[in-house]
């Protein structure tokens, strides 16, 4: 077992394959002890990332288990492919339970995961960002990230006639 | 109108990051997963993001995280009078040819242009009008900015015009190989050294000349292949060699293998192997087998899908054939190598007239 400790104190004690879904930790094992504080990540984040490398460690170390590969055949008619974990469909109908957070939460969630160095976490989470961001009007998407419009009027409408073809067929 | 010590401190914070609550580098590995069709929006977002979807930090981003995405732009000459520019998102669910408003050329009255993609942009170099001679003018579109803006001037005023009235024979050659732009020869009534090639640097915006030892009135076709140079000439007795350029030893050669006969129609290069849609004998795709030093047959293209002269671009695996009209068919070269009979692939045509005649397709990645 792995300790982990969060920015605010808390300790979270963790399987090694779970905590090792984090090629950092796996770094730090290896050559130090088994406690690991996290003075960046908090307490309320750390749950969410454990949560996340549970649920991966798990499908990772039994790509074959047969829970999974029904689950696939059943969502699949045509599935073949069960030995590649990834592409199972039902931890990526997990993983997107997972990200259903406002922007925030997930952006303190890809900052830990960073840090963590899990990639396929900051994956998931960038993907889902811009997927957010996909085919919205640029006023929804300073909405939706409390970004300021800093144009002058005048730059605004020559942003917008410089594009006009853009709009055309959208 | 007051604000808080908080709500001021918030507004500088946006100011200095792209997102919020996300540090710059993470901001941008998002934002570069978003595909190319919506950039135009983001860019009206805010400067931040206007100013980051034109720099090189924003191409570098998109290459590293492999969401780069080719588009092909097309420039069409309309009822003989106006240019007019078209661009392809390859995107199954997208692909159609649009018409690109701010890309009215701004030589449109120009003809015998060469155009030739060099990077982020497409550059539009020479041609003449009824009134005038022979041009120097370069312009450029910057794909990444939408911009359209006056490059350096070139050396040797240059057309193509003579094309139109002398049987399809083009003095007026361009290729781009390694970030240069290549002009194999100036067909211009003050052409000052007529055994001379023109070498556009994009970096630089300058232009150089160098000596040629093979003749340059001659060259009908001026390809990149293998990174080496290509001219293909015809000589007075209409027969075709090419000359060989390596740029890396500066060194010529000449040969007399099947590669010149190259100028039988479009080529275009996939994966460092070249292919030609020979279209003396209906529409044949040809490949070039660089180590036998021949053309073999690939497939026939049935001219009800696509309307002949063509243009080829390529896009990954793919080799798009361009007709008249913006007629197009998309060919997987590997699924194409399989036959021997009609090429199959999707085909489009958008509802044009039939006097959209292409001059020149090229693509850019971003």
């Amino acid at each position: 077992m792995i300790k982990l400790v969060s920015g605010d104190g808390a300790e979270f004690e963790v399987e090694e394959e779970v905590a090792f879904q984090s090629k950092i930790i796996k770094d730090i094992v290896a050559d130090a002890d088994d406690v690991i504080p996290l003075p960046t990540v908090s307490s309320k984040v750390l749950i969410q990332v454990i949560e996340y490398c549970r649920k991966h460690a798990a499908v990772n170390s039994f790509p074959l288990s047969p829970s999974s590969s029904a689950a696939a055949a059943a969502s699949s008619s045509s599935s073949i492919s069960y030995s590649k974990p990834v592409s199972d469909p039902a931890l990526r109908a997990w993983d997107n339970e997972f990200v259903k957070l406002n922007n925030s939460s997930l952006f303190d969630i890809v900052i830990a995961a960073n840090y963590l160095d899990i990639e396929e976490l900051v994956d998931l989470v960038l993907e889902t960002v811009a997927d957010r961001i996909k085919g919205k009007q640029a006023q929804e998407i300073r909405r939706q990230f409390n970004i300021e419009n800093d144009f002058t009027p005048e730059e605004e409408e020559a942003l917008r006639r410089e594009n006009s073809w853009a709009f055309q067929n959208n | 109108m007051t604000m808080s010590c908080t709500e001021n401190l918030k507004n500088t914070m946006t100011h200095l990051t792209l997102i919020s609550g996300l540090p710059d580098d993470l901001a941008i590995l998002c934002l570069s997963r978003v595909p190319r069709r919506y950039h135009r929006v983001l860019k009206c977002v805010s400067r931040r993001w206007r100013d980051l979807l034109g720099s090189e930090e924003w191409h570098i981003s998109r290459r590293r995280n492999n969401t780069e995405e080719c588009w092909v732009y097309a420039v069409c000459k309309v009822n003989l009078k106006e240019h007019l520019c078209y661009v392809l998102d390859p995107d199954p669910t997208y692909r159609n040819w649009k018409l690109m408003q701010c890309m009215r050329t701004p030589c449109s009255q120009n003809d015998g242009m060469s155009i030739i993609a060099l990077g982020k942009k497409v550059y539009l170099l020479g041609g003449c009008t009824w009134q005038e001679d022979a041009t120097d003018d370069v312009h450029c579109y910057d794909a990444s900015s939408n911009k359209w803006a006056v490059s350096s001037r070139m050396p040797t005023a240059s057309s193509d015009f003579q094309k139109i009235f002398d049987n399809n024979m083009c003095y007026f050659a361009s290729t781009s190989l390694n970030e240069k732009l290549y002009i194999g020869s100036g067909f211009g009534l003050n052409s000052k050294s007529p055994k001379s090639w023109d070498i556009y640097n994009s970096n630089s915006d300058s232009w150089i000349s160098h000596k040629n030892p093979l003749p340059n009135h001659d060259i009908v076709k001026f390809i990149a292949f293998d990174a080496k140079l290509y001219t293909i000439h015809r000589s007075e007795k209409g027969l075709h060699y090419a000359g060989i350029y390596d740029p890396a030893s500066a060194t010529w050669q000449i040969t007399d293998d099947e590669i010149a006969l190259c100028s039988c129609g479009p080529t275009v290069v996939v994966d460092g192997t070249l292919y030609m849609l020979d279209e003396t004998l209906g529409a044949r795709l040809m490949k070039w087998e660089n180590a036998q030093k021949e053309w073999a047959l690939i497939g026939r293209l049935s001219h009800h899908l696509i309307r002949p002269p063509c243009h080829l671009v390529a896009i990954g695996r793919s080799i798009y054939v361009i007709g008249q009209g913006l007629s197009t068919m998309v060919i997987d070269v590997d699924e194409a190598a399989k036959g021997k009979g009609i090429l199959v692939g999707f085909s489009f045509s958008p509802i044009l007239g039939l006097d959209h005649n292409v001059i020149s397709c090229s693509t850019i990645t971003i």
